[in-house]
């Protein structure tokens, strides 16, 4: 030091230490402290740190990739994240903030070219089965080597992203563990790409089981994305005396007609000898939005209606609405999360009871457990600290019956063993996966109902919490998630016999084309949505 | 890589500050900011980084060339081949997709329009090559003989990406010889901090709400959308620019460069002359320097030469014509104030020239953030409230839940935080025991700003409504 710089003053001295240090320790930090590779409230795998090659430097992406993954996995992430959120949260005066992009919803916009829509049923794929399996494969490695769907982007277009990640996470087996135990630890891409390329093409078993790993990517409880939404609000909402959020309406009626359509041709293939359901459900936004902000959600009910009166007379309509909208006082949704609350998937299967001439336990047959502090996906797509404050209480409702589970395989449906119904240990962010374990399981139900009837649930994640109900009702239960199953629906009904099938969807979905998609491939492919992915390219 | 990003806060800062203090002679710590700087450039450019080294050795051989032949009418061939390379690196990355794609709707013609990347900084460092090559030729900066000296002044990467546009002149001694006290030091860190809160802070959350009310369909949701729209981004457009000249003032002190200031609140101004005396300032003089005076400046034809400096101004900005029109709209009122409405202003009382400069300022604005003509008047339709609503609840809300930040950069845009500064040296003058305890404050509060940007920082990769709606 020359010195000019000896003589400066202590403060200077000081100040300019103290700042040299800090950077320099919570750098030292960063580099030595333990990064985590997922987050818990965001739901998502965070970024891995690039591999350095000459093609990944000279085109900007590994030091792109670098800075992102140094920011994107910083110690302590998900806590710093909080504090971040109570910082913005200090920015201004609490008020309703919305989320997404939010739109007045125009009431007339019917959906694109509505007037003239007529439901035509796509064509079955005729697809061979062996063809398929060696697809399904293909799908899988492909997938797992482009984890991030923003890697996929660059050379493949959105619709096709969606389907190629649904391929991945639809195999079950150990992926329902990382729902539910917060301990689960995903695995990187770097190692499933190298499991899965390891094994034959034509080994089914070995590359489903390499699949496993991969299953936990994207899909949780329930991924808000996958519905079409005009968006989320929070804190313009009250819920059960505390502020809330809610996803906001924005279906279109074009794809009430479509959904109704492919359910119509369900029950014209499956014929007089199977009871075809339909039961579409209203969410939160229906019965807590203050009237002030109803021109940013549209009307579930209309959307509801619309459906059910586009469905044939032989379908059998399920009237959730106003069983639900009766109880509506009560603690029927979450306020942190965009699911049901047991309460509210019970007075949907009352509805349901009705409908296929039985009567529902009351609710004080069950025994009830609760579990406090649950902060659900509201919270992880919006970051607003306004729900974490405000955490639900989550209860459920053991049914007064001997019943018991066990797990099939998502494409050739053998059984993997026993699995319980309810996973109490489920917690935190996964608290929702308390039921069944999450989604993406294919499970089959047995009980001592005696009713002489065996039922097929096709479902999405608002299923989960409303399927333990039926072990009351069936003595059989087949409970398959719309978005990942292997099988042709209409096949797999005959061949186990099912007296009854249900459709059980929110108004979300069912307005949600690429779910309504799922339920025509399920229909039209050989091998289910899974497999018909890869032919469908 | 930019300032307000933690891998610079927390690892190439204070590496760069560690190896450059350890090094005790010039050479090497110059050679020390030489590699940080070319290593931070890369990181965003990893290609076009030899067009930095490019045009720093084609003024470094200009300058030796002038030099040879000082005297001679062939010295000006330095200047030529310097306005000819550095324009037209300009003109083929910056400009050649927009001139094609104009020739092609203005002849028909469907020639294909360059995919080129703008390459980060090459506005401001091929400015400051040119500048360095004139002004050896005007002899007004000595020739810099030594290569990698050149090469540190072209690349610097504090001033390197956005400024301020430094002269050769005004850091040529620095370079060979410099001394940074603590004083520069802890002053450097804070100047920095104030620039990180500015960028972090006020910018990034203003200029989220400029992005939420000017992004729509066909129009405004509501008139109090588009007028918040367009002063959000105002203010974003402000602290951002600034900020980043605060941290790059403020880190060039901490390695003992005094970098000319870029901004002297511009908001405060009651014309638009002042206006731009006070706004991106290196930019202006540049202009004023190298292309007003040299065509005459008010000696002769000044209409023409207030029009082309204007138009220049504007693209410079970016290639678009809206950045054009955004140029000459400020150039038509300069125009009109040196002849007629700057006596006019100086009349009326301050309080109405300052409205004026305003509304002014928030149309230049709207025409600067649209590149879209039809949105832009959308935008400008919208503020005039045509068929739109008054008022909406998103726009309330989201007033309301920002309404405490908006609150702080309306007043830092006026000169508080000086004037504070100043009264509060004024006021702890006699007492040392009150010195020390506003010094401890200071500090302290300049730590809890670093670490609330930095835990700001970590949210920006948060983004779940990445893939919101399929």
């Amino acid at each position: 030091m020359s010195d000019k710089e000896k003589k400066s003053n202590k403060f200077a001295v000081i100040s300019s230490a103290v700042f040299i240090s800090f950077i320099s320790a919570v750098g030292i930090y960063f580099i030595l402290g333990e990064r985590p590779s997922v987050s818990e409230s965001e739901k998502r795998e965070l970024e891995t740190m690039p591999v350095l090659t000459a093609e990944s430097y000279f085109s900007g992406e590994y030091t792109a990739k670098l800075d992102r993954w140094y920011t994107d996995t910083v110690p302590f992430r998900d806590t710093l994240m909080e504090l971040s959120s109570f910082i913005e949260s200090c920015f201004g005066i609490s008020s309703p903030q919305f989320y997404g992009d939010v739109a007045v919803i125009d009431e007339t916009d019917e959906g694109e070219d509505y007037e003239d829509y007529e439901y035509i049923l796509p064509e079955f794929t005729g697809i061979t089965s062996d063809s398929a399996v060696e697809e399904i494969t293909e799908a899988i490695t492909e997938a797992s080597s482009a984890t991030a769907a923003e890697s996929v982007t660059e050379t493949a277009p959105v619709s096709e992203i969606t389907e190629v990640s649904e391929a991945v996470t639809s195999v079950p087996e150990s992926t329902v563990s990382t729902d539910i135990s917060e301990s689960a630890v995903m695995v990187t891409s770097e190692t499933v790409t190298e499991t899965v390329t390891s094994v034959p093409e034509t080994d089914i078993s070995a590359s489903e089981t390499s699949a496993e790993t991969t299953a936990s990517e994207a899909e949780f409880n329930g991924n808000i994305n996958e519905f079409l939404n005009n968006g989320i609000l929070v804190d313009g909402v009250d819920m059960y005396g505390e502020k809330a959020g809610v996803m906001l309406f924005g279906g279109n009626k074009k794809q009430g007609t479509r959904y109704a359509g492919i359910i119509n041709a369900y029950k014209e293939a499956l014929g007089e000898d199977v009871n075809v359901y339909n039961m579409v459900v209203p969410t939160s936004v229906e019965f807590y939005l203050p009237q002030k902000y109803q021109k940013y959600s549209g009307s579930e009910k209309e959307a509801i209606e619309h459906i059910y009166s586009k469905l044939s007379e032989d379908v059998i309509s399920v009237d959730a609405y106003s069983e639900i909208a009766a109880h509506s006082d009560e603690y029927l949704y979450f306020r942190t999360d965009h699911h049901w609350t047991a309460r509210g998937a019970y007075y949907a299967y009352v509805a349901f009871c009705n409908a296929i001439g039985q009567q529902a336990p009351s609710l004080d047959e069950y025994e009830q457990v609760t579990k406090e502090g649950y902060v659900g996906s509201l919270y992880g797509y919006t970051g607003d600290i306004t729900l974490k404050n405000n955490p639900d209480t989550f209860t459920y409702f053991l049914p007064p019956a001997v019943y018991s589970g066990e797990r099939l395989d998502y494409n050739t449906l053998v059984s993997q063993g026993g699995w319980r119904v309810f996973h109490e240990y489920a917690s935190g962010v996964n608290m929702y996966g308390t039921f069944l374990g999450g989604d993406n399981v294919h499970l089959k139900i047995t009980s001592d109902a005696g009713t002489g009837r065996s039922i097929v649930v096709f479902k999405e994640s608002y299923g989960n919490a409303f399927i333990p109900y039926l072990v009351n009702s069936f003595d059989t239960v087949y409970v398959i998630d719309i978005r990942y199953f292997g099988k042709n629906a209409v096949e797999y009904i005959k061949s186990i016999g099912a007296t009854d099938v249900l459709f059980l969807n929110n108004a979300f979905a069912a307005n949600t084309s690429q779910l309504i998609g799922n339920i025509e491939l399920l229909y039209t492919s050989p091998t289910g949505v899974t497999g018909a992915v890869k032919a469908k390219k | 890589m930019v300032f307000s990003n933690l891998l610079f806060i927390y690892l190439f800062l204070p590496l760069c500050l560690l190896l450059y203090y350890i090094c005790k002679n010039r050479t090497y710590r110059n050679g020390i900011l030489i590699i940080f700087s070319l290593l931070f450039y890369s990181f965003g450019e990893p290609v076009w980084v030899v067009l930095l080294i490019f045009s720093a050795i084609v003024d470094y051989l200009n300058g030796l060339f002038i030099e040879k032949y000082r005297g001679k009418k062939i010295a000006v061939l330095g200047v030529i081949m310097s306005l000819v390379i550095n324009l037209g690196l300009l003109g083929v990355f910056k400009y050649s997709g927009f001139i094609i794609s104009n020739i092609n709707s203005l002849f028909g013609l469907s020639f294909d329009v360059p995919q080129l990347a703008l390459p980060i900084g090459i506005s401001f460092y091929t400015f400051q090559t040119i500048s360095y090559t004139v002004d050896v030729y005007r002899d007004k900066a000595k020739v810099q003989h030594n290569f990698l000296d050149f090469l540190l002044y072209v690349s610097m990467f504090f001033q390197l990406v956005a400024g301020p546009i430094v002269r050769y002149t005004d850091i040529a001694a620095e370079i060979e010889e410099r001394s940074c006290t603590a004083e520069d030091m802890s002053s450097g860190f804070f100047r920095f901090i104030i620039g990180l809160g500015k960028k972090v802070i006020l910018a990034n959350f203003t200029g989220k709400l400029a992005t939420a009310f000017l992004t729509f369909g066909d129009m405004p949701s509501s008139v109090l959308a588009a007028w918040s729209g367009v002063i959000m981004y105002s203010l974003q457009i402000y602290f951002d620019f600034s900020g980043y000249s605060d941290m790059a003032i403020g880190m060039g002190r901490m390695f003992g460069f005094n970098l000319t200031e870029n901004f002297n609140y511009p908001y405060i101004s009651k014309s638009a002359s002042e206006f731009w005396r006070r706004w991106h300032m290196s930019l202006g003089s540049f202009f004023r320097d190298y292309v007003y005076i040299p065509m005459g400046g008010n000696r002769r034809h000044q209409l023409l030469n207030l029009a082309v400096v204007w138009f220049l101004t504007g693209l410079w900005h970016g290639a678009s014509w809206n950045y054009i029109l955004w140029g000459l709209y400020f150039g038509v009122l300069i125009i009109c104030e040196k002849y007629f409405l700057g006596k006019l202003l100086e009349k009326i009382p301050a309080f109405f020239s300052h409205i004026y400069l305003l509304i002014i300022a928030l149309f230049g604005w709207t025409l600067f953030y649209f590149e879209d003509m039809s949105e832009m008047i959308s935008c400008l339709k919208g503020m005039f409230g045509q068929g739109i609503p008054l008022s909406d609840d998103i726009a309330v809300s989201e007033l309301k839940g920002s309404c405490f930040i908006i609150a702080a950069a309306v007043i830092f845009c006026c000169p508080v935080y000086k004037a504070a500064r100043d009264k509060i040296a004024v006021l702890t003058e006699k007492s040392s025991a009150l010195k020390i305890c506003s010094q401890v404050i200071y500090c302290v509060s300049m730590l809890i700003l670093l670490i609330v940007c930095s835990l700001l920082l970590v949210k920006q990769t948060y983004n779940p409504f990445l893939y919101f709606r399929y």
